[in-house]
């Protein structure tokens, strides 16, 4: 207890911010369990598991206290599942949960201290070292074995397909949002995924700057530079519900820690991570490019957050001067 | 300074508006529970027992006919404390005649949770003040008044009527700190601001010649059974108010003023009530209240109404860096408390800021100094 003024205080805390997060994710679980059988809960259920042991195991390295009211491990550790097709290896999975949280996450100083996006980077892993089992999806509505390796046919998704030149024939407009495509297990149901970006900024726990922005920057490339010869409309339709674009805007995009602070410096990143993602998209290897796009871009937010702070006290300078002329006059 | 730029409340050009309307979106703050229901709503309760103290001058008697002089002479003789800020009336009165004001504003904004010892009063005792803001406005040398009210009471059961006995209410737009963001700005024409409750003490001193003894005080909290607003004598003891309205449980910290901004003291201690005592609140204390990280949400960036960055003041003001103190303004933070109020992490950001502002500032007095000397 503090005897510093102010004596009352917001209900909300950090803890209700990540469970905000938490709350939504679990939509997105459902929906991934309809699509393919239980196997996508036990995903979650194994990366929460496997995040649990690295946050002990990290804080008892760095000497932090070891507390449960802290989420936000298990934000990283339900996320990056859902960027992964459900048919993935366990092993890979906890390879790439394990890299985020012990790589990107602790090194840095733990919660608060990241400078890059942790899912985004235990994704980035996993695509660089098991390219095979990461872009190889299983189809909607088949049941998977719970346990042991897939032994079905994969099938590549419609971000593949715009990646070797081609137009995805994966179904109509309402099977894409619905997410009736195949793809990653929880990037692909759009509807529900624009829900949650409904609930978070509402909630106020995502600034709407970051995904508008973001999107508007994709959905313009797209229109502007189509990758197959089709309209316009299609190509920013394909381009935006494919891979895991609307998704990462979500939850990946505006992760607090390592976001600019200010409205203005949100827009200027999430247009040059929208500039990034559709660069990558179209020269980088992968078919998807966001996860790439948006560690590079984490890297300047310092900078941007630097610009920002000058711009303001300009904005401060300016006014304060202004008034104490008219004082004076 | 208790001066300030005003605007002229009827000249609300469409422009203007639009102006004040960018402010508003841009300018931070936030909106507070404003939990002053079960105190606003009863009645003032007087516990002075009738004690009043003559003072030299006889009650007036035609009190409409007395010149701004002679009203003047009624302040100082009373000795009249505004409640704002702690200045004599009288001497407030003198300099905005000195001035050239245009316009006395009766401030009874409360922009703070829990308080409502100048509201209370204004709806409770409206003939004292109007009466007294009319004295007071011919002492100022001005013919135009206006009564100022916090616009967000929405959870309070009471009516904002549009005007009292004639004279403009005029609601403050509406996120704390309300002060420090709209109030009157941008204007060439200067506003004095004078507080409710010396305005009522002020009618008290010309139509019955007593002093002011007395003050308007909120007791409320999560420990006080009944929450009110008194008028009690100055001298009184806070326990004694305290127990004048009863206390369910023995609070974990007492607070002299706002919540956002007040003093705290222990329980046990007894601080005698001021004229600038605006509230004595008695709160549980809240030790579940535990500090997490700070995550660099930026919501103290949103709503600081200064436009400074709460988070980076914060760990400059941690890391003892200087530059990093000055590039981002601390001297600018007014100490509203907003940052904190709205920090997930529960850190205690205003109280940091406002100590590395302090050295900041002596560092600047002494190196002027050093240059001075030289």
């Amino acid at each position: 207890m503090t005897n510093a003024p102010p004596y009352i205080r917001q209900k909300d805390s950090c803890r209700t911010l990540t469970e905000d997060v938490l709350i939504v994710l679990f939509a997105v679980y459902f929906m991934a369990v309809y699509y393919y059988g239980a196997r996508a809960a036990v995903l979650g259920v194994f990366s929460a598991g496997v995040a649990f042991l690295c946050d002990i195991v990290c804080k008892l390295l760095l000497r932090q206290r070891i507390t449960l009211r802290e989420h936000s491990s298990l934000v990283t550790a339900l996320v990056i599942p859902l960027l992964l097709p459900a048919s993935i290896p366990y092993s890979i999975l906890a390879a790439a949960v394990v890299f985020a949280l012990v790589v990107m996450k602790y090194p840095f100083g733990g919660v608060g201290g990241n400078l890059f996006n942790p899912a985004a980077g235990g994704f980035a892993f996993a695509a660089i070292c098991f390219p095979r089992d990461v872009f190889a999806y299983p189809t909607p509505l088949e049941r998977l074995d719970i346990f042991g390796s897939y032994a079905g046919r994969s099938v590549t998704s419609a971000a593949y397909t715009l990646k070797a030149g081609g137009i995805p024939s994966v179904g109509d407009f309402v099977e894409m949002l619905l997410g009736n495509v195949p793809g990653p297990m929880g990037a692909t149901n759009i509807l529900v995924v624009c829900a949650c970006l409904l609930y978070l900024v509402i909630r106020g726990t995502v600034r709407w700057q970051g995904p508008v922005f973001f999107l508007a920057t994709c959905a313009g490339l797209a229109w502007l530079f189509p990758r197959a010869s089709m309209p316009g409309n299609e190509s920013v339709m394909y381009e935006l519900f494919s891979g895991i674009l609307i998704f990462g805007a979500v939850f990946m995009l505006m992760e607090p820690v390592t976001s600019p602070k200010r409205p203005t410096g949100t827009m200027l990143y999430a247009v040059l991570t929208g500039v990034m993602t559709m660069l990558f998209r179209r020269f980088g290897g992968f078919e998807e490019g966001f996860p790439f796009a948006l560690l590079l871009c984490n890297a300047f937010v310092p900078l941007f957050d630097l610009a920002d702070e000058l711009l303001h006290r300009k904005i401060r300078r300016a006014r304060l001067v202004s008034s104490e002329n008219e004082k004076a006059s | 300074m208790f001066f300030q730029r005003t605007a002229p409340p009827r000249a609300d050009g469409p422009s203007r508006r639009f102006w004040r309307t960018a402010a508003f979106f841009g300018r931070g703050g936030m909106l507070l529970e404003q939990h002053k229901d079960p105190a606003l709503s009863r009645d003032l309760r007087d516990c002075t027992s009738g004690a009043a103290e003559a003072m030299d001058l006889p009650p007036a008697d035609d009190p409409g006919s007395l010149s701004g002089e002679e009203v003047l002479r009624y302040a100082r003789s009373a000795a009249i404390i505004d409640e704002r800020d702690g200045l004599l009336l009288a001497d407030k009165l003198k300099q905005g005649a000195k001035g050239g004001v245009s316009l006395l504003v009766a401030d009874a904004v409360d922009d703070e949770p829990y308080v409502s010892s100048q509201l209370s009063p204004l709806f409770k005792l409206s003939q004292q003040a109007v009466e007294g803001l009319w004295l007071a406005a011919r002492a100022a040398g001005t013919s135009e008044s206006i009564i100022a009210v916090y616009k967000n009471l929405y959870d309070t059961r009471l009516k904002i009527p549009g005007s009292l006995y004639g004279v403009r209410i005029r609601k403050i737009t509406g996120k704390y700190p309300a002060e420090a963001r709209t109030l009157f700005t941008q204007q060439p024409q200067s506003t004095l601001l004078v507080g409710v409750c010396a305005l009522i003490h002020l009618y008290r001193a010309v139509h019955r010649g007593v002093r002011q003894t007395s003050a308007f005080v909120t007791v409320a909290g999560d420990c006080v059974a009944n929450p009110q607003n008194l008028e009690v004598l100055c001298g009184v003891t806070t326990r004694q108010v305290l127990e004048r309205c009863g206390l369910i449980e023995i609070p974990g910290r007492v607070v002299l003023g706002g919540p956002m901004t007040g003093r705290c003291i222990s329980p046990d201690e007894e601080v005698p009530v001021t004229p600038t005592t605006r509230a004595v609140l008695a709160f549980r204390s809240n030790e579940r209240d535990r500090h997490y990280q700070c995550i660099g949400c930026g919501k103290c960036v949103k709503v600081c109404p200064q436009g400074l960055s709460p988070v980076y003041l914060y760990k400059g003001a941690q890391t003892k860096n200087l530059r990093l103190l000055r590039l981002c303004d601390a001297v600018f933070c007014t100490g509203c408390g907003t940052c904190s109020y709205v920090c997930p992490a529960k850190l205690d950001l205003s109280a940091e800021i406002r100590r590395a502002a302090g050295i900041v500032r002596s560092l600047d007095s002494a190196k002027e100094e050093v240059a001075s000397h030289d």
